[in-house]
């Protein structure tokens, strides 16, 4: 071996401490980008190969009831691939042990084959045999979740008879990857289930013979499917239908685009958000490493050495560091990407993962960081060799020191020599203590920026649910009942409040835009829902008009005043159009509110409710739950509550993890900055501080002025990682905004805490290291050589 | 076995001039120096502290450039030579001793001489080197191991080992008792003699002058005399 790479090696073995904290902070980069970048992808993929083997149709649409031969004229469309009918329904489930309401939805297979759209995979078990009436095929969420089996019996209320019914397989299908009841904010697998019959018992159970109430479709790849959902639209008409609705309004479908949207723009945002920093910092402390070696490298060029070949030295010294760094970046995202991906994949459902790790990824993960650190050895290396090696051979002179400010404001007389020092230190390097505050402020800014999620969907939920939703029992009726039952409900024991809306299925039309959502009609002054308006300040139903949430009139590009046209889907089929008064903030969801009597009066039936929200005593509200479950009228009881319990619970554990993760990352950074600093000014310093020891000054004494310098750092540079931090989020936040989420821009105070514990108890770790580093100051070889 | 100079100098140095400037002080550490030196001869640089010795030196092994004035080594103008050309005249032709060792701390003694004579053209062994410098038991000990003078004795075998065509040494036995002081000086004194490599040794020790051909008293930035020494002894016979 060479000795210029002998020193190499001894120079990485002698600085392992340094090179493995420069090196962890190229794995968090890398690792952070990898993970997110490749469970992306890893969805996506397993998206698209389960849409596309599972034939996951293009089209949905529910109606009343048609006779099976309609199913002709629908395939007879243009641009129509495949088609299949079904019938399907809404149920209570009953689970032994498990109190609360389970609602659930049968759907039918075709009798004597597999379905040709939507098809079933199958965990375990079979297909029920043809034509009998009581085998399903369970949805596999929910039977994980009560550890059914295949051979198991479930009981159900079918068409408000009791049933027992056996499961004789374990599936899913690419219809339901999300699963959930209406109005619940994350999917719920324990209380909603899905279930599969052949379709001939099935149509007995629900009179149904012959005829179908759903039906699904497949279009080629040239077809318009808003054309053919028109043209669908015009058969069903006469059948009840309520209008075609396309993939990207599918329930399931839209969900995880959303959550795709979402995790896509996470997973650019904040890993470039986490290798940018860790490039800054790469860049800063090999930039100061090498000019530790200053010395160093004016030896060698003095002794001949050519730029090159002292470039290349230094070169080849940081891309094992780099190297050491993606190395473990790879495996670590590789292993957490992997982790991530399941744990979505099961949190929606998907049978399977296809697991990809794109190599570009992983090729710009280590791209950037192979930049970021010879950018830092391109510069000093520059600098150093430009520097007269006579120069920098040279003992360096004397250090030029000022009296600190505190001692020129006359503290002076208040001050010990140590302190002085520790003052006229950070006086003297303000350039070099800027970077490390800098480079700690940004490891308290990602802490700050990963616990984002954390933060403002709490906040959604105390805002959206708690204030503005006073209500306690939302109940929503099967169909359209007279506004008397209001009242009954309102008498039952327990009950102290209820007040009732109507709500109607609508398709907004501005311009060429449209959208397919709901009108709310609201009471005069409710007081158990309340709507906020852009400023988050309570308003009221206008008398007359109609209210839109901000982001659906940033869809429609429609502004207040404005007249929308606005085709009620309800079986009126009624058009006509409405003045838009104002915008109102929502979080989730895309509706339009106006005044409920306004509203009756533009359909046919005038005293009619859909739904009402409860305010009960709380002790009384699972009787209430109870009682109203068994009302024929009821369809679904949602509970402010419980949606709030189950929202924690199903998202805690993903929290947690990414809280961990990212705390994990933003502590490693906070640690490397603080002692890359503490090593480099311990190894600029050491001479002075063992001529101090040799003088007669104690460890604790000497160590007090290397500490104290970055105490002072550490100090300096939280604040400013608060605000490095909010302003991070904001753009986030700024920039994720998507169709169904909003997210609500708040910091809370524990996040600020836990960032600047977090950023703490690094700084102190990596100040124990230098301390221990301190301690074993070898006094007489530091005096007698130098570095 | 050359006698005295030859006629053709190596180095030649016209109105050299050096100053340092330190924020808004000027420091005129040279201020006009004149000077030839020839091949196969030793020089000893005498003169106060701060009179501009290890600039001079400095200047002339390309190591640093100088203010004002111009140098030439054989063909090669030191003072507007390029990058490259200054690295290849120090790898090629000079070895340095300087006045603080400048050791490699991560490389053992004999690493510290391999680490020059690997990119030398005809190189001693570092083992010959060091052996040279009666360092022949401790060549695997780092820096940190060993005293100043075996420090400065190291630095000495590094210079040495390349068998250049020029040696510049900064106070070599600054740090050295005088009988390892004379030992330095002897294996300086053998490479001039069996190669003759041209030498130039700053001291303060006005008997070492006693090996020089000439020596060159340097006095505030400026040459203040230069004597030939007509009776040149060997280190041997030198005591202080
Ligand atoms: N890098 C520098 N910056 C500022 N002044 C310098 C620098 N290097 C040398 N000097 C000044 O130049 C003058 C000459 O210095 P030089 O090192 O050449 O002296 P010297 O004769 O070698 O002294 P000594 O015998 O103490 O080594 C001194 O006044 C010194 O302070
Ligand atoms: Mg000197």
């Amino acid at each position: 071996m060479r000795t210029i790479n002998r020193k190499l090696v001894r120079d990485i073995s002698n600085m392992w401490g340094m090179v493995f904290v420069i090196a962890l902070m190229i794995t968090c980069g890398a690792a952070t980008y990898i993970t997110f970048l490749s469970t992306l992808d890893s969805l996506k993929e397993t998206q698209q190969s389960y849409y596309q083997d599972y034939y996951f149709a293009n089209i949905f649409a529910s109606l009343k009831r048609a006779p099976n031969h309609v199913a002709i004229q629908i395939r007879e469309i243009e641009g129509v691939n495949r088609v299949e009918t079904r019938v399907q329904s809404g149920l209570n489930l009953e689970v032994p042990g498990f109190d609360e309401t389970v609602t659930g939805m049968i759907i039918s297979l075709p009798d004597e084959r597999e379905p040709i759209l939507n098809s079933l995979y199958l965990r375990e078990g079979r297909l029920p045999t043809p034509y009998v009436d009581n085998e399903i095929i369970l949805g596999d969420g929910f039977a994980e979740e009560h550890g059914f089996t295949a051979g198991d019996q479930l009981k159900t209320v079918i068409n408000g008879k009791e049933k027992k019914l056996i499961i004789v397989g374990i599936g899913l299908t690419p219809e339901f990857i999300y699963q959930g009841q209406p109005g619940s904010l994350s999917p719920d697998l324990k209380r909603f289930g899905i279930l599969w019959m052949r379709r001939a018992p099935l149509a007995a159970a629900y009179d149904m013979e012959g005829a179908f109430n759903n039906v699904v479709l497949s279009v080629t790849r040239e077809a318009n499917t808003q054309d053919v959902i028109t043209q669908l639209d015009q058969i069903l008409e006469p059948h009840g239908g309520l209008g075609g609705i396309a993939r990207e309004d599918q329930n399931s479908h839209f969900f995880i685009t959303e959550e795709l949207n979402q995790l896509s723009k996470t997973a650019t945002i904040i890993p470039t958000i986490f290798i940018a920093v860790a490039a800054f910092l790469l860049n800063v402390v090999v930039g100061r490493l090498i000019r530790t070696q200053r010395e160093q490298i004016g030896i060698l060029k003095a002794f001949g050495y050519s730029n090159q070949e002292i470039g290349l030295h230094y070169l080849l010294m940081v891309s094992v560091i780099v190297i050491i760094g993606l190395i473990g970046g790879v495996i670590l995202g590789y292993y957490l990407g992997q982790e991530l991906s399941a744990l979505y994949a099961s949190y929606y459902r998907f049978p399977y993962l296809n697991f990809v790790i794109n190599p570009w990824d992983v090729l710009a993960a280590s791209v950037i960081s192979a930049a970021a650190a010879y950018s830092g050895v391109f510069f000093s290396v520059k600098e150093a060799v430009t520097f007269p090696p006579a120069e920098a051979m040279r003992p360096e002179p004397p250090k030029l020191y000022h009296r600190s400010l505190l001692e020129k404001l006359g503290a002076a007389r208040f001050l010990d020599q140590p302190t002085k020092m520790v003052l006229r230190q950070i006086g003297r390097q303000r350039v070099k203590i800027a970077f490390g505050v800098l480079g700690v402020a940004f490891a308290a800014a990602l802490m700050i920026v990963g616990r984002m999620s954390n933060d403002s969907v709490k906040y959604l939920i105390e805002v959206d649910f708690r204030q503005s939703q006073p209500f306690d029992l939302g109940v929503s009726f099967r169909e359209s009942i007279s506004d008397h039952a209001l009242m009954e409900i309102v008498r039952m024991p327990g009950v102290y409040y209820g007040e009732a809306y109507r709500g109607v299925p609508v398709r907004f039309t501005y311009e060429h835009r449209n959208h397919l959502t709901a009108i709310q009609g609201y009471p005069q002054n409710m007081k158990l829902r309340k709507i906020l308006n852009t400023q988050e300040q309570p308003v009221e139903i206008p008398q007359a008009g109609l209210l839109l949430t901000e982001k659906l009139g940033e869809i429609l590009n429609i502004e207040t005043g404005d007249t929308l046209t606005v085709e009620f889907l309800d079986g009126s089929r009624r058009t006509t159009g409405i003045k838009v008064t104002g915008f109102i903030n929502q979080f989730i969801g895309l509706n339009g509110y106006m005044n409920i009597e306004e509203l009756s009066k533009l359909l046919p039936e005038r005293h009619v409710v859909n739904g009402a929200y409860l305010l009960v005593n709380k002790s009384y509200e699972d009787e209430i739950t109870k009682e109203l479950t068994d009302s024929p009228f009821v369809g679904e009881i949602i509970s402010k509550q419980k949606i709030i319990d189950r929202f924690y619970e199903s998202t805690a554990q993903t929290w947690l993890i990414m809280s961990l993760f990212i705390s994990l990352f933003a502590g490693a950074t906070a640690f490397s900055v603080v002692y890359n600093n503490a090593r480099i000014s311990l190894s600029e310093r050491s001479r002075e501080l063992a001529s101090l020891r040799v003088l007669g000054f104690t460890r604790g004494e000497i160590s007090y002025i290397l500490l104290g310098e970055l105490a002072v750092l550490v100090l300096l540079a939280i604040p400013i990682g608060f605000l490095l931090g909010w302003a991070l989020t904001w753009f986030i936040v700024w920039s994720m905004q998507t169709e169904l989420y909003r997210i609500p821009m708040n910091i809370s105070r524990a996040t600020y805490t836990l960032a600047a514990v977090i950023v703490i108890f690094s700084a102190l770790l990596s100040g124990l290291f230098v301390r221990r580093k301190l301690n074993r100051l070898d006094l007489i070889g530091v005096l007698k050589t130098r570095e | 076995m050359p006698s005295l100079e030859s006629n053709v100098p190596i180095f030649s140095a016209k109105g050299l001039t050096k100053v340092y400037q330190m924020g808004e002080v000027q420091v005129q550490a040279l201020r006009g120096i004149d000077l030839e030196i020839f091949s196969n001869e030793i020089v000893v640089l005498l003169g106060a502290s701060g009179s501009g010795k290890s600039t001079l030196v400095n200047i002339l092994g390309g190591l640093d450039t100088a203010s004002g004035g111009r140098v030439t080594y054989r063909d090669i103008e030191l003072t507007h030579a390029s990058e490259k050309e200054l690295t290849n005249f120090r790898r090629l032709s000079v070895g340095f001793v300087f006045q603080f060792y400048n050791l490699i701390p991560s490389l053992t003694a004999r690493e510290n001489v391999a680490i020059v004579t690997e990119i030398a053209e005809n190189p001693m062994t570092p083992e010959e080197a060091l052996t040279l410098v009666d360092l022949g038991d401790r060549m695997d000990h780092f820096p940190a191991q060993l005293s100043g003078g075996e420090q400065q004795r190291i630095a000495i075998a590094r210079a040495v080992a390349k068998n250049p065509d020029v040696l510049l040494c900064d106070e070599p036995t600054g740090a050295l008792d005088s009988k390892t002081g004379i030992v330095v000086l002897k294996a300086l004194q053998k490479v001039n003699q069996s190669l003759g490599t041209a030498t130039v040794l700053i001291t303060h020790n006005v008997v070492i002058g006693g090996m020089a051909d000439r020596i060159i008293n340097l006095h505030d930035g400026r040459i203040s005399n230069i004597e030939r020494n007509e009776k040149k002894i060997s280190p041997d016979q030198m005591t202080w």
